[in-house]
């Protein structure tokens, strides 16, 4: 069986792309895949100092697609998850310094000869070369939001772009959902945002000042059993291995009472179709 | 490994950059010659690193600009990020083979502090000031004193030794061609990263040092060692 890789996505910047895919890259591999994350930031790279593997790196993804030298080597291990692996990306070179056939080349060439079970690629913000570089040979998109105008608008953007690219399913991820704010009608809630980019959801995980510490530790907070937000993330994980997880409010966080009574009374209901 | 130059061609740094300068009126055989000659001792030095080939008013015939090519990227792997020329025929020919190039005069020859990079002179020192950010490689033929910090993912790279008088965080590669009795030497010693020669060590996961005490690094046994500078 050969591998699935996806991108992870939003447009904006400091929704959690990086936090995602450090995550969710944990939990499929605690869930026994053999897992690659892949910083496609190249020249403001992050995704190393969050999985805490910053102080191994020797090989970055330039040197792999310039052939100094190969996959295998620029493949860091992670310390906690048996079959995680990092490919980090250079910092002192550009977006410039890689075209996307390469990329498209690199991740057939990880699935194929190191047989991984999941490709993650971590995108940089933004549209430009970069973005281009994260989606080239990618089977599948993961779309991370926030409950922001801001962060939505470029979201829905971004899926505009991966039509035109031809990749017409992407998924969505609600990142740092604030039950108390949705509660008090301050936060929009799950289906605000569906309503306006219509396209089917992955999973929401809640706001939890837990992630700010583990990141700093660079440990994903997916190892942490009792976090409020790992739960989220293993159940994604569950979702992408094809399991049917529902996906409630309640599932994911604690539904409260007001956000049932709103519904009961109905607020908060999808609004006309779009498209 | 100081060799006579013949002067056909020019390694040197401005800004972020290298040039590669070729001589306008040296003879192409030379010109080829002494790059092959140079690039053998220091191609490895210039990995990833962006260079500029400058043909100044030199005309290439479109041969030579595809022998060029050969050297430079098929056999050295070199990143030529750009090709500047004032001849409109060596641009047309350096574009026909894939290159892209620039028409503009040479950068100012002002001598950039941080990259001055003489062949010939070895063990040269170089002074830098202020702090090296993340993303920032500075390398050089010789040894480098830093006066400012590294910071994490900062790249220091020397063929000989590295002195910094300040915080080292970021990565630090002293003796890059070999050298395993190169040093580095930090006032903060607490890199991501040191490499001496072919060696590396890198942080512990969980840096518990809190001391700032002026360090030493070193190669002993096929180790990185750190010790107190004494």
């Amino acid at each position: 069986m050969s591998g699935k890789s996806f991108v992870v996505t939003s447009g904006k910047g400091g929704v959690g792309k990086t936090t995602v895919t450090a995550n969710l890259g944990a939990a499929l591999a605690t869930r026994g895949n053999k897992v690659c994350v892949i910083d496609a930031d190249i020249g403001l790279r992050n995704l190393d100092v969050v999985m805490g593997l910053e102080n191994r790196i020797v090989y970055d993804l330039v040197d792999v697609v310039e052939g100094t030298c190969r996959p295998k080597q620029a493949l860091i291990k992670h310390k906690k998850a048996e079959g995680l692996f990092l490919l980090p990306a250079s910092q002192t070179r550009n977006k410039e310094a890689v075209v996307p056939d390469q990329m498209k080349e690199l991740i057939g060439k990880l699935k194929n000869e190191e047989s991984f079970d999941y490709i993650l690629v971590d995108s940089p913000a933004g549209i430009e070369r970069g973005f281009r570089n994260a989606i080239a040979g990618v089977d599948e998109a993961l779309i991370i939001t926030t409950p922001e105008v801001s962060a939505i608008r470029d979201a829905d953007r971004i899926i505009g772009l991966l039509q035109a690219a031809e990749m017409y399913e992407p998924k969505l991820i609600i990142n740092r959902l604030s039950l108390e704010m949705v509660k008090k009608g301050d936060m929009m809630d799950q289906d605000d945002i569906i309503d306006i980019l219509s396209i089917s959801l992955l999973g929401i995980i809640p706001e939890d000042e837990e992630i700010v510490v583990s990141t700093n530790f660079g440990t994903p907070i997916v190892f942490s059993e009792n976090s409020k937000s790992a739960g989220a993330f293993r159940r994604i994980a569950r979702r992408i291995e094809g399991e049917d997880v529902p996906i409630s409010p309640a599932g994911e966080i604690e539904e409260g009472l007001m956000v049932r009574f709103k519904r009961l009374l109905g607020f908060n209901r999808k609004g006309p179709e779009h498209v | 490994m100081a060799k006579e130059s013949s002067g056909a061609i020019e390694i040197k740094g401005y800004g972020n950059d290298v040039n590669i300068i070729l001589n306008t009126e040296a003879h192409f055989s030379d010109v080829e010659a002494e790059l092959v000659e140079r690039l053998e001792d220091s191609h490895k030095f210039f990995s990833g690193v962006p260079i500029v080939l400058d043909a100044g008013e030199r005309v290439l015939a479109p041969e030579e600009c595809k022998r060029l090519k050969e050297i430079l990227i098929d056999r050295f792997k070199l990143n030529i990020s750009s090709v500047r020329s004032e001849s409109d025929e060596t641009r047309k020919a350096m574009r026909e083979i894939g290159w892209e190039t620039k028409p503009q005069q040479r950068r100012q020859r002002k001598r950039s502090f941080t990259l001055r990079m003489p062949a010939e002179e070895e063990n040269d020192t170089i002074l830098l000031k202020g702090t090296l950010r993340s993303g920032q490689r500075q390398w050089h033929r010789g040894n480098i004193v830093i006066i400012g910090d590294v910071n994490p993912g900062a790249e220091v790279v020397a063929t000989g030794d590295i002195v910094v008088l300040g915080k080292l965080r970021g990565v630090a590669h002293a003796g890059a061609e070999g050298d395993t009795a190169a040093e580095i030497i930090a006032l903060d010693l607490h890199p991501i990263q040191l490499r001496i020669a072919e060696y590396i060590g890198r942080s512990p996961d969980l840096d518990l040092k809190t001391d700032t005490v002026p360090e030493k690094a070193r190669v002993e046994d096929g180790n990185i060692i750190v010790g107190k500078l004494d």
